[in-house]
């Protein structure tokens, strides 16, 4: 296993069974977030916002799901 | 949170609540005789004492990490009850430590009675040594890796998360943020050196006594199960 699929399980095993890493207690995401997040993935917020939307982000799964999904679109 | 209530006594007595520390330390007891129903010899005895006279000091006073003081109850995350935490914590060293070669007991040919009653008013049934031993390691893996990934900042864990559980190229990152792709690609570098780092260290000052490498963890997290949550 090379240290891509280490980091790969790790970071599964924390989406598994971790606690607030995730941020399962904030699963919601309302329409000024998910500017912000389309926002952040297409590069146009100033360093304020994009600190701001990361914090936010960074403890919400579904922000996060749809930030990945705007990167990869 | 289910444990809502210990972790608010949790943070209360990392805080210093003096009511809280009291509500902690009240759990002692309770792990010393399961500790203690699980030895068969007086050596095993001793150090399961000595196990719990530790453990108030690295519960609360805390140990140094990068110039910071870390103490062991801030990585109770409330998947059990604050209870049977401190047990499983307990019991693990008084495992790691008959493993090693302090315990001079296996050398006459003797294994440690399995688990019966980790814990009566929590445990489910059908516990079975050998596989309490992983899972045993498996929940303190899950505390020692949350509190790893914890400390980063939030751009360190977006980017470490966008990559490894969501497939996002790492060119993609540097464009969100304006940089070169080799600038993500160091800075994840660093973040996942930290986290070995940590993990590690969070992992040893859970139990002193467990011998557990880099890879250990990684086919730990790959696996499957962590049934000892189950049981709680």
């Amino acid at each position: 296993m090379d240290e891509e699929d280490q980091f790969r399980a790790l970071v599964g095993f924390l989406e598994r069974f971790g606690s607030d890493v995730s941020g399962r207690s904030a699963e919601s995401l309302d329409a000024e977030l998910e500017a912000k997040i389309r926002g952040l993935a297409a590069g146009t917020l100033d360093d304020n916002e994009r600190e701001q939307t990361l914090l936010a982000v960074s403890g919400n799964r579904a922000g996060l799901e749809l930030l990945a999904s705007c990167l990869r679109s | 949170m289910v444990n809502q209530d210990d972790l608010n006594i949790a943070q209360a007595a990392l805080g210093g609540d003096s009511a809280a520390v009291n509500a902690v330390l009240e759990e002692l007891p309770y792990s010393l005789a399961v500790l203690l129903s699980k030895c068969t010899d007086s050596d095993s005895e001793e150090k399961a004492r000595e196990i719990i006279e530790d453990l108030p000091g690295d519960l609360l006073a805390g140990v140094d990490r990068d110039g910071k003081t870390v103490k062991l109850l801030e990585m109770y995350q409330g998947r059990a009850s604050l209870r049977s935490w401190i047990t499983v914590v307990a019991l693990s060293r008084l495992k790691s430590w008959w493993r090693g070669p302090g315990y001079r007991k296996r050398e006459r040919g003797v294994e440690p009675q399995p688990d019966q009653d980790a814990s009566p008013a929590d445990r489910g049934d059908g516990s079975d040594g050998a596989a309490h031993d992983n899972s045993d390691v498996l929940a303190l893996l899950a505390d020692a890796l949350s509190d790893s990934l914890s400390s980063l900042t939030p751009r360190e864990s977006v980017c470490l998360r966008l990559v490894y559980l969501h497939g996002v190229e790492q060119q993609r990152l540097a464009r969100m943020f304006g940089c070169h792709a080799a600038t993500i690609s160091r800075d994840l570098d660093q973040t996942k050196a930290a986290i070995k780092r940590r993990l590690l260290w969070n992992l040893k000052l859970l139990d002193p006594f467990l011998e557990i490498t880099w890879n250990d963890c990684v086919r730990l997290c790959a696996s499957e199960s962590i049934s000892i949550f189950d049981s709680f």
